[in-house]
């Protein structure tokens, strides 16, 4: 009769896993035993796993946008021509020198710096609601465009927002207006939309300069968002709440 | 004239709305499928949730330049792991020591004397065990969990196949159910 060596725990852990041929553990009682006692860890292990060390994860449907909009960016098949690349971009900023400005979710500085009017602090704090809903008229939107280089700007694709909000004392100015992303990129108007509400009811609060609060916006407003709501990218119920309506 | 521009223009200024390119949805699909378990891994490691969310980004950007430059795509969860797991070290080099373990691994089991029900102590026995384990134990534990086979978990930390067998089995045995 052929004698059977006991398994180490480590093969018999291969064999529990798959990475090895179990069959021959049946014959031997005491390797079966011990078996079973590895699997009792590896259950504990799980256990403990989901029950502690687990965390609930948020929602990954920001990052899964930002990760698109961020290999949107990559082409490619185009590196193989930069330096035609730079050649065309020189020649068309002479021949075309009108569309330097892209429309982005930043707008171009040199296009819209911002432009407030005077109000005081606590002014803005008693801003009817009719402030909040205000919109450019067509014809502003229209020099927008223009400025941004955008000939024909499709229906609902942007909105043409004010970059320092009416609420906060932004001024009804081209300097302050810019064609921004109504929906399609990760850093869109209804995403800013909600860090001005937040601003808002810092400054009223009292917790932060009016000042201070409009320059935040004028200079960075996605630096802005990310520093008060402690976050790279832009909370999911940010992202689908709809205030202001795109440019029609 | 108005032909050329149509057609240059696109090369300056892409369309964020354009179809995305085939390797860009396959490592969205891969994102979806993934985050969970990298995620879960990244913040074992002792990784606030900000720094590893940036770091799975990382992750699935070297992995879309990875493909877009037709890399071999055998074993992408390792590889994907593997990528996690060296920049998640990267980057707990620059935090605090105080941010360097997981939380749930630095609870006080004494914090709560009155919840003495039995299965309470035998987590907190686990716990003090899996705090204690050696770094590279504990790794190949929660990638196992985590549904990686030994070549995966091999090529993620960078080991024999021959080490990850072992290493598990000793920390299954430490983690062995005492009796009573």
């Amino acid at each position: 009769m052929k004698h059977h060596k006991h398994y180490t725990d480590e093969e018999l852990l291969c064999f529990l896993d798959g990475e090895g041929d179990a069959a021959e553990v049946i014959h031997c009682w005491q390797c079966r035993v011990r078996m079973a006692e590895l699997e009792k860890s590896v259950a504990s292990f799980v256990h403990l796993k989901q029950d502690v060390l687990d965390v609930e994860l948020p929602s990954g449907a920001g990052p899964a946008s930002l990760l698109r909009a961020r290999m949107s960016m990559y082409k490619p098949g185009r590196r193989y021509a930069p330096v035609a690349l730079v050649c065309l971009l020189v020649g068309l900023y002479f021949v075309w020198p009108e569309r330097r400005a892209v429309a982005s979710y930043l707008p171009d500085q040199r296009v819209t710096p911002g432009a407030t009017r005077l109000i005081a602090q606590d002014q803005v704090c008693v801003l009817s609601a009719s402030e909040d809903e205000r919109k450019p008229s067509q014809e502003m939107a229209k020099q927008v465009f223009e400025q941004y280089g955008i000939r024909n700007p499709q229906p609902r694709q942007f909105e043409v927002d004010y970059l320092i909000a009416p609420t906060l004392g932004g001024a009804d100015d081209v300097r302050n207006l810019w064609p921004q992303p109504y929906a399609d990129s990760v850093w869109n108007s209804r995403v800013k939309d909600a860090l001005e509400d937040l601003l808002r009811a810092k400054v009223c609060k009292g917790e932060m300069d009016l000042a201070a609060a409009q320059h935040e916006m004028a200079a960075n407003w996605v630096a802005a968002y990310q520093k008060h709501f402690r976050t790279k990218v832009p909370i999911e119920a940010h992202a689908l709440f709809v205030k202001d309506k795109p440019w029609e | 004239m108005s032909a050329i521009r149509s057609q240059l223009v696109p090369w300056v200024w892409p369309q964020t709305t354009a179809k995305p390119s085939p390797v860009a949805e396959e490592v969205s699909q891969l994102f979806e499928e993934f985050r969970g378990a990298v995620l879960r891994y990244i913040l074992s490691l002792g990784l606030p949730m900000q720094d590893a969310e940036d770091i799975l980004q990382e992750v699935f950007l070297s992995l879309f330049h990875h493909l877009s430059k037709d890399k071999p795509r055998d074993n992408l969860r390792g590889w994907v792991f593997r990528v996690g797991h060296n920049l998640a070290l990267k980057r707990r080099q620059s935090l605090k020591p105080a941010d360097a373990l997981p939380e749930s691994l630095l609870m006080d089991p004494g914090m709560n004397p009155e919840e003495e029900v039995a299965a309470r102590r035998e987590r907190e026995r686990m716990l003090k065990i899996v705090a204690a384990l050696p770094e590279r134990d504990r790794c190949c534990l929660l990638l196992r969990a985590e549904g990686l086979r030994y070549r995966e978990i091999a090529a993620t930390l960078n080991l024999s196949l021959g080490t990850v067998s072992a290493t598990l089995a000793r920390a299954l045995s430490r983690l062995q159910v005492e009796p009573r």
